[in-house]
């Protein structure tokens, strides 16, 4: 039976590894291509890497050449999301070894995108994004551009929108506790898994082994991402590329 | 030479980076002479099942890729869609697949009965059951090795003994077919690290090539 998966999701700015906290604040990790071979080694589920500044630069290219580099390390399912916002460019991931595209920014952008890459692409290799924040009345509110832009509309509504797209996958991120390993936002994980039957990946928050439990296990998640938990160790955040033992998650 | 065909649907970059990991020699390509030339193919494929064959058409690919494995015996391992491509057809489209293999692809349908619910696409790690069929294929794999799945259609071969795996989703659905030297896997070997790699230099050796 299915397994359901750990994703190292991993922030790509300029050609290094990078962490965040709330979308912000970037601290150094390491080598791309160091750090791809030792979660290689460990046999990860599957990769996500988001390019930060592709999300939040308009102008900047997708850096296809730099990606095919790290896509020969990676053998392993990858996904890669930041500043696709055309088929060419989806095409051209697909080509050199990218399973999955991320699309967020431009699903908010232009409506009707999403359904013509999921057309041209099949659902499977298409992921719906939604990275939100808790606006005005402590509702959850869809952001665009590597979060720089909020309030676009409510999150809901944009999971709506990527499921009528048919996309294959939808990835949550809560902004607000991105990299604050103090666990996922599971009430906003059930909310939408009881809405929806589009596999769901929540990102945003995990702080321990137990949290990917209690989100996979117990509120319908079908693949936990995490950062700070795979990346950095202790409270100085020092840098450590760790992976947990498949039976340490499935029993 | 292995040739991995290039007709715009495949991530044809993931396959040749891990037969060169595995020292295997392979070559990106849509060339009719490269083809006739090549020791085995490589058929990958994703995204729509008619997408996938109307690209095998644009690209004049389907003559010179059945002459290859039908006249001439060439080995051919088919990924994903592409492995989909060796039936007949597909409930996905209207267009004919090669025919290698008799059977139809299927939409994953599930009893009314099951309460368990189960997302389509099927994507994820799963384990493999090997099959009579698959013992050269599948040669060290027989042990809980599992595979990356991506996909919302199975194959349903109508010829039980060309079964050389199964999973189970929901039921036990056939993930790799294999008759002679034609060979087909629903999962992504290609994505499915020291499983993947095995099932590659399997059938790098099984054609003739060193690995």
């Amino acid at each position: 039976m299915l397994r359901k998966r750990i994703i190292p999701g991993l922030l790509l700015s300029g050609e290094r590894f990078v962490k965040t906290r709330r979308f912000a604040d970037p601290i150094y990790i390491g080598d791309p291509i160091n750090t791809l071979r030792i979660f290689n080694e460990k046999e990860v589920d599957e990769i996500a890497i988001f390019d930060i500044d592709c999300a939040r630069d308009r102008r900047r290219p997708v850096n296809l050449a730099y990606l095919e580099r790290l896509c020969s390390e990676c053998f392993m399912p990858l996904s890669y999301g930041g500043g696709v916002r055309d088929i060419e460019t989806m095409r051209q991931l697909y080509r050199i070894g990218v399973e999955k595209v991320v699309l967020t920014t431009v699903a908010l952008d232009d409506p009707t995108f999403v359904a013509r890459a999921v057309e041209e692409f099949g659902s499977s290799s298409v992921i719906g994004g939604v990275d939100f924040s808790y606006e005005a009345g402590n509702v959850a509110m869809a952001a665009a551009t590597g979060g720089t832009r909020r309030g676009i509309t409510r999150a809901i509504d944009a999971v709506r929108a990527l499921v009528n797209a048919r996309v294959g996958e939808i990835l949550l991120t809560n902004i607000d506790r991105e990299g604050m390993a103090e666990g996922y936002d599971l009430a906003f994980l059930e909310e939408v898994s009881a809405m929806v039957s589009t596999p769901i990946i929540i990102q945003g928050g995990a702080g321990s082994v137990d949290d990917l439990k209690r989100a996979l296990h117990d509120h319908g998640a079908s693949a936990a991402a995490a950062g700070t938990l795979f990346v950095l160790y202790g409270p100085h955040r020092a840098v450590l590329i760790t992976y947990p033992p498949t039976r340490d998650i499935h029993g | 030479m292995i040739v991995i065909i290039d007709y715009d649907s495949g991530n044809v970059g993931s396959i040749r980076n891990m037969l060169h990991r595995l020292g295997v020699r392979s070559e990106i390509s849509r060339d009719h002479k490269a083809i006739a030339a090549a020791s085995a193919l490589i058929l990958p494929g994703i995204g729509a099942f008619d997408t996938c064959a109307a690209n095998l058409r644009k690209y004049d690919l389907v003559g010179p890729i059945a002459e290859k494995v039908q006249e001439r015996g060439a080995p051919v391992l088919g990924v994903c869609v592409g492995a989909q491509l060796m039936l007949e057809g597909s409930e996905e489209g209207v267009l004919p697949g090669f025919g290698w293999f008799r059977g139809h692809v299927r939409h994953f349908k599930f009893a009314a009965e099951q309460n368990e619910r189960l997302p389509i696409p099927h994507m994820g790690w799963n384990e493999i059951k090997v099959q009579p069929a698959g013992a050269s294929l599948f040669d060290g794999l027989t042990d809980g090795a599992s595979f990356y799945f991506v996909h919302s259609y199975h194959f349903a071969p109508e010829d039980p003994g060309c079964v050389a795996a199964t999973a189970y989703y929901g039921f036990d659905f056939c993930a790799a077919m294999s008759r002679s030297q034609i060979h087909a896997v629903q999962f992504h070997p290609e994505k499915s690290h020291k499983f993947g790699m095995r099932l590659y230099s399997n059938f790098a050796r099984g054609s003739g090539l060193a690995s």
